[in-house]
């Protein structure tokens, strides 16, 4: 999966789109901690190498125009470095990302600002092109990005193969409620889930993730492991590692209320796979 | 075949500077047309929303609200319009700020709880002090701070009125007679709440142990997200008559404002119904164009099962509502060495805007009984309504329409034109114009807070990532919004209030 090289200038795209990465990258390099737990799409590493995609950018572009097709404006504007799933989270720093709302999102975001309908839906849609266009947000080592959606997050996380997804889909809702990286391993909690089909057991897994840390002690797992996914009976088990949190030594993220199908999405292909799936917050 | 977008808007015909109607035929199925208020500033976010799905095809779930409005009119058993307000937004399944009416005596209706919204009973509660903002300048930050430290906000938050499994399932049939009983409410308070904030069409039994164990720790606090405790202070009074009744009719005078719902229970209530509705609508024949729209049949054993669940998620966020009433009045009480009942800290209204009734409508003369879903939307009685206490019989419903974070907030009263047109529905707020993520990427943080701050208004918060997502820049303008509520007769403006302190989680 070679990257898609191209650099863009950043002066070509509309500045709504480019000052949100940019924005951000500059935040990050400044490094004032304004948010001090991060937004969740801060990395912590990797070099401004400002690549992006020909694809990513031209798809952006039309959009922006409002003059977009339908085939492949889901990989849109992501600006996307195009690395492979692990390289991704690497490379993923400095490119721009998470700000520019693919789609729908872009077409009229040209036209006004604070327009943030029909973010997230794209990444749900189909799977034909390349997920990995999308990866560039990715927090820190894990395989997680946040996704634009008007009134909610969009949790979009991916690996080998789709236990590993739904694992890093698990840590992409507990980091957004508070950055996994202050949690310490050091308690184990066990999960089950179970459901009548695999989008049920998508939304059963991470509605028991979040069950658990509201009604137990508000527990947050920054290592999930999925010891059972069985795709006969639906049902997946789970263990968790890391902490009750503790407002004294865990940065307040927010707080998810509930799991929702919108636009839920699992891809599976040979080697890699991934899940979107909208949380209400 | 896909349409343009001149295509579409063919369908879409304006009735009015603020009303716009979109005709049987947009989506597949429609049964009565579609009709949303907007005027012109909010019209663009609207048709800008449904020209960029046109562009990008029909991908992914996420449709535009005028296409939710449209698949929502074409529900079984829907009475006379599908509605949206000019806050909408899109949503799951029904957009947010959409009310959609059904015939409680026509068998194949149904009942939505996307039509509800997950956090069921999410509302706002006004109380009114007889403190002026001269009284209350010099203590500001202590009074925000001492709300602060009394009403558990935030991811974590646990609640700090003792309540057992017992007093849960009390709570839930209860609803605010359980305050009541309890000792955190005043007998008066349940006079000016919807329901009297109480649902008698509760039954504990049909909500899960899942929902009740999330529900438990999280019994009197406030929760994230949008919702918030104000002070605000009287800014403009519109209407001298409605100030006067409702006993805020001072300019100055300083009132709280709490905006909150039915938090984890709420929420699993919803979930676990669109679990067993799904089941349901396979079952029953039930095809709808849009997966997110789960229902089920009024009458059937799930959508039974699901109203009297909803009527205690409802309950428990008045109990939720009652008990922060409680601790502000503590608050309150605690920085100005006095007691609420001195402080004149009644509840102006409660009002809720995530709900489903069951209410008497006329419909082309005719008087119905009808199953109305307000998601997003605010009941907005009339004058003379049996259902509003006595002493607002002559002004109309109050309707509390919270703002942003740091922006103006109104009180409204309820038409006869809008019991006419609207099923006695209003606006709920400002509603998102973008979103979360956009705005924390751009959005600085500590930009929001001092523009608050320049503004005198005192804020502890939480997360302060939720600053940037909650920043009014991401919201619609309010006053827009009212203002057109105002212009299509269907809400009066009675009063505009403005923040001094914000509490958020």
């Amino acid at each position: 999966m070679p990257p898609a090289d191209g650099v863009i200038a950043e002066e070509e795209a509309l500045p709504q789109r480019t000052n949100a990465g940019r924005r951000r990258r500059e935040q990050e390099v400044d490094k004032g901690a304004q948010e001090p737990s991060g937004s969740g799409i801060v990395a912590e590493h990797g070099p401004r190498d400002g690549k992006v995609s020909d694809q990513g950018r031209h798809i952006e572009a039309e959009t922006l125009h409002a003059e977009g097709q339908a085939s492949g404006q889901k990989d849109e504007g992501r600006g996307m470095s195009g690395a492979g799933p692990s390289g991704i989270a690497k490379a993923s720093v400095a490119a721009r990302s998470g700000g520019p709302e693919p789609g729908g999102g872009g077409g009229e975001g040209g036209g006004g600002e604070g327009k943030g309908g029909g973010g997230g839906a794209e990444g749900g849609a189909g799977g034909e092109d390349a997920p990995f266009v999308y990866r560039t947000a990715a927090v820190g080592h894990y395989q997680f990005e946040y996704l634009d959606h008007t009134a909610d997050i969009q949790l979009h996380a991916w690996g080998s193969d789709l236990t590993e997804a739904f694992e890093q889909c698990g840590l992409a809702m507990f980091n957004y409620m508070s950055p996994l990286k202050r949690v310490k391993p050091v308690e184990s909690r066990t999960y089950r889930a179970e459901a009548h089909d695999l989008q049920s057991l998508l939304y059963a897994f991470l509605d028991e993730l979040l069950f658990e840390f509201a009604t137990e002690g508000y527990f947050l797992a920054r290592e999930l492991t999925i010891t059972r996914f069985d795709r006969e009976a639906w049902v997946i088990e789970a263990e968790g590692r890391g902490e009750c949190f503790d407002p004294s030594r865990h940065d307040t993220g927010t707080e998810v209320k509930a799991i929702t199908y919108s636009a839920m999405s699992i891809r599976e292909a040979e080697g890699d796979a991934d899940v979107f799936v909208i949380v209400d917050i | 075949m896909p349409r343009t977008y001149a295509e579409e808007m063919s369908y879409i015909r304006q009735l009015s500077p603020v009303s716009y109607e979109v005709a049987p035929g947009f989506v597949p199925g429609m049964r009565v047309p579609g009709t949303f208020y907007v005027n012109d500033s909010l019209k663009g976010l609207l048709f800008e929303e449904l020209q960029a799905a046109v562009q990008r095809g029909d991908h992914g779930g996420f449709l535009p609200a005028v296409k939710q409005l449209a698949n929502v009119a074409a529900l079984p058993g829907i009475v006379k319009c599908s509605i949206a307000l000019p806050d909408v937004h899109s949503g799951y399944g029904f957009a947010i700020g959409n009310v959609a009416a059904f015939d409680m005596d026509n068998p194949e209706a149904v009942v939505s709880p996307g039509g509800v919204g997950f956090d069921i009973n999410c509302g706002v509660r006004l109380l009114r002090t007889n403190l002026t903002e001269a009284d209350v300048a010099p203590h500001r930050e202590q009074l925000a701070q001492s709300l602060f430290d009394h009403i558990p906000v935030g991811v974590g938050s646990q609640g700090i009125i003792p309540t057992t499994a017992k007093d849960m399932e009390a709570a839930l049939e209860l609803g605010m007679d359980w305050s009541l009983r309890e000792g955190y409410a005043w007998a008066e308070d349940k006079e000016h709440c919807e329901e009297y904030g109480r649902m008698l069409s509760a039954d504990p039994r049909y909500v899960s142990a899942r929902a009740k164990k999330r529900g438990l720790p999280q019994m009197g606090t406030l929760g994230a997200g949008n919702h918030y405790a104000e002070v605000q202070v009287v800014d403009e009074v519109f209407d001298e008559v409605a100030a006067r009744r409702m006993g805020i009719d001072q300019v100055g005078q300083v009132v709280v404002m709490i905006h909150s719902g039915s938090r984890g229970l709420g929420h699993q209530v919803a979930t676990d119904a669109l679990v067993a509705m799904e089941r349901a609508m396979a079952r029953d024949g039930i095809v709808t164009n849009d997966r997110q729209l789960a229902c089920a049949r009024i009458q059937s054993e799930e959508g039974q099962a699901y109203l009297k669940a909803m009527a205690c998620a409802a309950n428990y966020a008045w109990v939720n509502r009652s008990s922060m009433t409680f601790l502000a009045r503590q608050a309150f009480a605690k920085v100005f060495s006095s007691t609420p009942d001195d402080l004149d800290m009644h509840v102006v209204y409660d009002v809720s805007h995530n709900i489903a009734k069951v209410e008497q409508h006329m419909v082309d003369g005719k008087p119905m009984r009808l199953l109305v879903h307000r998601k997003g939307s605010t009941r907005a009685f009339p004058p003379h309504h049996p259902l509003i206490p006595a002493d607002y019989q002559l002004i109309g419903q109050p309707v509390l329409i919270g703002g942003t974070m740091g922006t103006s907030s109104y009180v409204l009263t309820g038409t006869d034109r809008g019991f006419a047109e609207t099923f006695g529905s209003t606006c709920h707020g400002a509603g998102r114009a973008r979103s979360r993520n956009n705005s924390r990427n751009k959005l600085d943080y500590t930009e929001v807070l001092d523009s608050l701050k320049a503004k005198g208004i005192s804020i502890r918060v939480a997360s302060p990532k939720l600053v940037m997502e909650e920043a009014p820049e991401s919201y619609k303008d309010v006053s827009a919004v009212v203002d057109t509520c105002h212009a299509a007769g269907i809400s009066n403006k009675a009063v505009k209030l403005r923040p001094i302190a914000v509490i958020k989680g």
